[in-house]
């Protein structure tokens, strides 16, 4: 920079003395990750709508909502949804049960190898590609896998049957899903400081009472984040389902590409917006519930 | 009957020693304060009490019941915490109910209780706001009644005032006093502020570096502190180091800058020397040729009711000098003619001296 006048740091961009606009400062801030993220959902979602009411009229069958009146009429279709709703459910339920002792656990841990290895541990399911790591868990899952060998020779009993059924779908969908359902946990345990914990104490509290009336509501919106972000997951799973659950575990999710295999876009779409709308569902109640929990706080 | 007891008490964190030999007595009904510098032990030695820390070594007696052994939520104590400490999920009448609830209490005794002591605090018709629509004085005083409405053997507080501004600290200090005097609690109150810890005990203890340096009522601790870090600690004094000249009939004749000091003296002998305690307000500004020594200001702070001198004697010594400010104060670089009676100091025992925290 050169001469008496001062310059602002913005100077490659606009004028000497002068700023961009704060909208075109925000717009570029902003543009890029609208461009690749929010343009292609909308453009997405009119695609999927006008397939789903047949506006491109590719089977001749009359734009409308035909496609949709097929899709309710056939209890097939509600069945499998369940199926997807049931499984997502589940596994949120039991990866936020899991990830929550190890946020706990984790908010304790000084050292600082020891917290190192406990991220890397947690995070190592990311790490693998999803169909090895589907495959990983047949090997262990399946009648002669490591699990039933070990059960076997420690208890003497039969094989358990774990892959090619919901069991084995959700223990590989909490198995990836778990460090998401950490994060968010640990997130708002460290915002709590100890000294509630304390109070509570004070007060003549057990330490299961603290858990109970202190730590865990203040904890909660920490609770539902994660749930929000692992029902989405878990309900839009594809390759664990196909691969653990063998054909004999359906999901929406297969359904939608099992269609477009058949070129059947149009039912595609309405599984797709059907799926899509579900989960927003799932996450509209469950913001509720956090909103509710914060408004019991500020009234 | 002494409601609290600490015998020969240490708490040792890895290789701190952070609270040293420590005996106390708290009488039933007493407002006690533990007063110190930061890291001086005082909260430490709270937490003990309230079973928030065990003891190295050492014995916590409450009531006549020795409780190192006794978990915090089985301690007839409750805690009023430095950071308040609300339930931010829970609303006041919430927050302040919690103990009750986990007693198992009817509802409408609960209702009752809850009732009473807002009374007591001054918070009537706050039952359902959220905490965090209370002012810093209103969720002190929410803390205070969460704790007492338990009637606990001993409300134990820690530095309760220290995040509130200068004039509500005042209000809630005559508050405190009030309170305690209308629920008759035991009262141990920490504080690192010396004016709070005067103005509302009934009896204070001063620690430093992890050991009590004296017990006494507040007039006791300011007109006869025992050692120099008090002397320092607690008000302001000249601390001045003689040696005697001679002892007559049980007292220590000494001067210093010339002029004739004496303390009692017990086990002294003359040559011994012996560290005095000179408050600045027995010193006096006397009229010119009046007996004494000249002195000049170096600086001068005029404080409302009085003002407070630096001045150099001609010796090239610095004496604090506090008087009424009842007439134009002196200048800087004025001299004037000071002088004191010869019972204006007190013997001290050295420790260490106060940093000015002013």
């Amino acid at each position: 920079m050169s001469g008496a006048t001062a310059t602002p740091l913005a100077a490659p961009l606009a004028a000497p003395g002068r700023v961009l606009p704060r909208w075109v400062r925000l717009a570029l801030l902003i543009g890029p990750g609208f461009f690749l993220i929010v343009l292609p959902f909308f453009g997405a979602m009119v695609m999927l709508g006008t397939y789903s009411l047949n506006l491109r009229d590719a089977n001749g069958m009359g734009m409308g909502l035909s496609l949709w009146m097929d899709f309710a009429s056939d209890g097939f279709n509600w069945s499998v949804l369940w199926n997807s709703v049931r499984i997502a459910g589940i596994s949120t339920i039991l990866s936020v049960a899991l990830a929550y002792p190890v946020a706990a656990a984790l908010l304790r841990v000084r050292s600082r190898a020891f917290l190192a290895f406990a991220y890397i541990a947690l995070f190592s399911p990311l790490l693998m590609s999803m169909v090895s790591r589907a495959y990983g868990w047949l090997l262990l899952l399946s009648d002669n896998g490591f699990v039933n060998q070990t059960l076997g020779l420690l208890f003497g009993i039969d094989p358990i049957r774990l892959v090619f059924n919901e069991t084995g779908v959700i223990i590989a969908i909490v198995h990836v899903v778990l460090p998401y359902a950490v994060l968010p946990i640990l997130n708002t345990m460290t915002q709590v400081p100890p000294v509630y914990r304390e109070a509570a104490l004070d007060l003549g509290a057990s330490g299961w009472t603290v858990f109970r009336r202190v730590t865990l509501p203040l904890t909660l919106p920490g609770v539902i984040v994660a749930a929000e972000i692992i029902f989405a997951l878990s309900a839009s799973a594809f390759v664990t389902p196909s691969l653990l659950g063998g054909g004999r575990v359906l999901t929406l999710s297969q359904l939608v590409y099992e269609n477009i295999g058949m070129i059947e876009w149009g039912m595609a779409a309405v599984q797709a917006i059907v799926l899509l709308v579900t989960a927003l569902a799932v996450l509209f109640v469950l913001e509720r519930v956090n909103r509710a929990t914060h408004a019991a706080r500020e009234s | 009957m002494a409601d609290i007891v600490l015998s020969a008490v240490d708490k040792i964190f890895g290789s701190d020693r952070v609270v040293s030999n420590v005996d106390l007595t708290v009488e039933n009904g007493e407002f006690f304060s533990l007063l110190g510098p930061s890291g001086c032990g005082k909260t430490t030695t709270l937490r003990m009490i309230a079973g928030l820390e065990t003891p190295t070594s050492g014995d916590v007696t409450i009531r006549g019941q020795r409780m190192n052994d006794v978990p915090i939520n089985k301690r007839p104590t409750n805690l009023v915490f430095q950071k308040m400490a609300l339930f931010p999920h829970l609303d006041v009448f919430e927050n302040v109910a919690f103990g009750l609830r986990l007693k198992r209490l009817p509802g409408a005794e609960i209702k009752r209780k809850v009732g009473d002591i807002l009374d007591v605090v001054s918070l009537t018709g706050f039952e359902k706001r959220a905490v965090s629509q209370l002012s810093g004085g209103q969720q002190q005083r929410v803390a205070i009644a969460r704790a007492l409405v338990n009637e606990p053997a001993v409300l134990l507080l820690d530095e309760p005032l220290g995040a509130l501004d200068l004039k509500l600290q005042l209000h809630l200090q005559r508050e405190l006093r009030r309170i305690q005097k209308a629920t008759g609690t035991t009262f141990i109150y920490v504080t690192h502020n010396q004016a709070e810890a005067l103005s509302m005990s009934d009896r204070l203890a001063v620690m430093n570096g992890g050991k009590i340096e004296q017990i006494g009522t507040p007039a006791e601790m300011y007109l006869r502190p025992a050692t120099s870090f008090v002397a320092s600690f607690i008000g302001r004094t000249n601390l001045i180091e003689a040696r005697i000249d001679n002892v007559t009939s049980g007292a220590a004749h000494l001067s210093h800058e010339g002029l004739p000091l004496s303390v009692p003296a017990e086990e002294l002998g003359a040559g011994e020397t012996v560290m005095l305690s000179l408050r600045p307000e027995r010193i006096e500004i006397r009229a010119p040729g009046a007996e004494g020594i000249d002195a000049t200001v170096t600086e001068a702070e005029f404080m409302g009711s009085t003002v407070l001198y630096r001045m150099k004697t001609a010796s090239d010594r610095t004496l604090i000098v506090q008087t009424l400010a009842d007439r134009a104060p002196l200048r800087d670089g004025e001299s004037a003619r000071i002088g004191w009676a010869p019972d204006a100091a007190v013997q001290i025992r050295q420790t260490s001296v106060a940093e000015d925290i002013e």
